[in-house]
């Protein structure tokens, strides 16, 4: 139930893969010498290198040396290390569960704040009740007035899963509902199978 | 609030591909730190590190038209590609969506999933409950389980569709959308 950082890998890995790949290209269409051809073809003029010229052109040395190009090399070395930290840092799978709600935020009649983590545990101990359920475990997103409830049942391979999931609509979060005197913005439900212990037991007739 | 950032609420997703985007993260943040000491050191000395003198060296030594220019672009279309593809590459969800008649009252919004695991866990039960089977393991993905069944039974046909039947039945009851396709192969084991 913890969220990843799916959708933000796909999108940054797409973006360094395709500036990659199209880096890959134009060099490799200098080197081959083709990247002149192609552009003589379409009409297009362009400064493109001979392969006979170096890669490093002469005015390098002194480029590096101008006292901007090295802060700006610490710059960029900063930047790059922020963005890779942050990406690291977004792999590890988060609760992200809601901030206390506040259930009556009117300063002249008080505030009443209860903690996301005070209704999970009623709700867990709640659908632990029901039948066939072995373990649950419960997090509340969102806000007082739009709860998001995630909720992961695990159920022994006996269980009829169809009835536990009418029971835990009807019983278990209608009364967190009824608790919080909002319905759930979304409802989800992951349910995880245990495998019973098969015992074996003799019987001498 | 829900969090937006790239993260998302579903419970039913595809790979996260998180290997991948931490490998490039880790390779990002050690470029990010070298540059960083390079300049450290570069204001400390007043001139840059001796090591980088080798790497110009052999870089000024470098032409366009090149064997060592061509190897590294073509390396790195190929790291490209390589990102690309696990960018794009959809995976195997990790779910499969319960169908629960009637659901919607308490919430806007439902969602029921079964792990494929737990699905997997669950074929195995119920095959395992069919008379003439000694063990069985099962592989599901997101439209087919695949039931591999050892039994001492010669009747590896009537105890496959037996085994077959048998899971449907119990995987229908669940309420698995879509129901996937199921195959079981059964295994003679001799005494």
């Amino acid at each position: 139930m913890r969220q990843r950082s799916g959708l933000l890998n796909r999108a940054w890995l797409a973006v360094i893969g395709l500036l990659l790949l199209l880096g890959g290209i134009v060099a490799a269409l200098i080197a081959l010498g083709l990247l002149a051809r192609i552009a003589t073809t379409i009409g297009i003029r362009l400064g493109v290198p001979a392969t006979s010229s170096k890669v490093l052109g002469s005015g390098v040395d002194a480029f590096f040396d101008r006292p901007v190009v090295v802060v700006a090399v610490g710059l960029l070395g900063v930047i790059l290390g922020v963005i890779g930290l942050a990406w690291l840092l977004a792999q590890i799978p988060r609760t992200n569960a809601a901030k206390p709600f506040r259930l009556q935020d009117d300063a002249a009649r008080g505030l009443t704040i209860c903690r996301a983590d005070v209704l999970t545990d009623a709700v867990e101990a709640d659908a632990e009740r029901l039948l066939g359920v072995a373990d649950a475990s419960a997090v509340l997103r969102g806000t007082a007035l739009q709860p998001e409830l995630a909720l992961k049942v695990t159920v022994s391979d006996r269980a009829d899963i169809q009835r536990l999931l009418h029971s835990l609509q009807a019983e278990t979060v209608a009364r967190l509902v009824t608790v919080m005197d909002t319905p759930l913005k979304h409802l989800a439900v992951q349910v995880d199978v245990t495998t019973s212990r098969h015992t074996a037991d003799q019987i001498t007739v | 609030m829900s969090r937006t950032d790239g993260r998302s609420n579903k419970l039913r997703r595809r790979p996260t591909r998180t290997t991948p985007a931490s490998i490039v993260g880790v390779v990002v943040l050690a470029v990010g730190i070298g540059l960083v000491w390079i300049m450290v050191l570069r204001l400390l000395n007043g001139r840059w590190p001796r090591f980088l003198g080798d790497v110009h060296e052999w870089l000024a030594t470098l032409t366009w038209g090149s064997t060592s220019t061509l190897a590294i672009s073509l390396a790195a279309i190929a790291v490209g590609l390589i990102l690309l593809f696990c960018a794009w590459k959809p995976g195997q969800p990790n779910a499969i969506v319960l169908r629960v008649d009637g659901s919607g009252d308490a919430a806007g919004s439902t969602e029921f999933v079964m792990t494929r695991r737990s699905v997997a866990r669950l074929a195995a039960g119920h095959a395992d409950l069919v008379d003439g089977v000694d063990s069985v393991s099962a592989t599901v993905r997101s439209r087919r389980i695949t039931l591999s069944v050892k039994s001492q039974s010669e009747q590896r046909g009537q105890l496959a569709a037996t085994v077959t039947d048998g899971v449907r039945q119990a995987l229908q009851g669940v309420g698995l959308q879509p129901m996937p396709k199921i195959t079981t192969t059964v295994h003679t084991q001799r005494l």
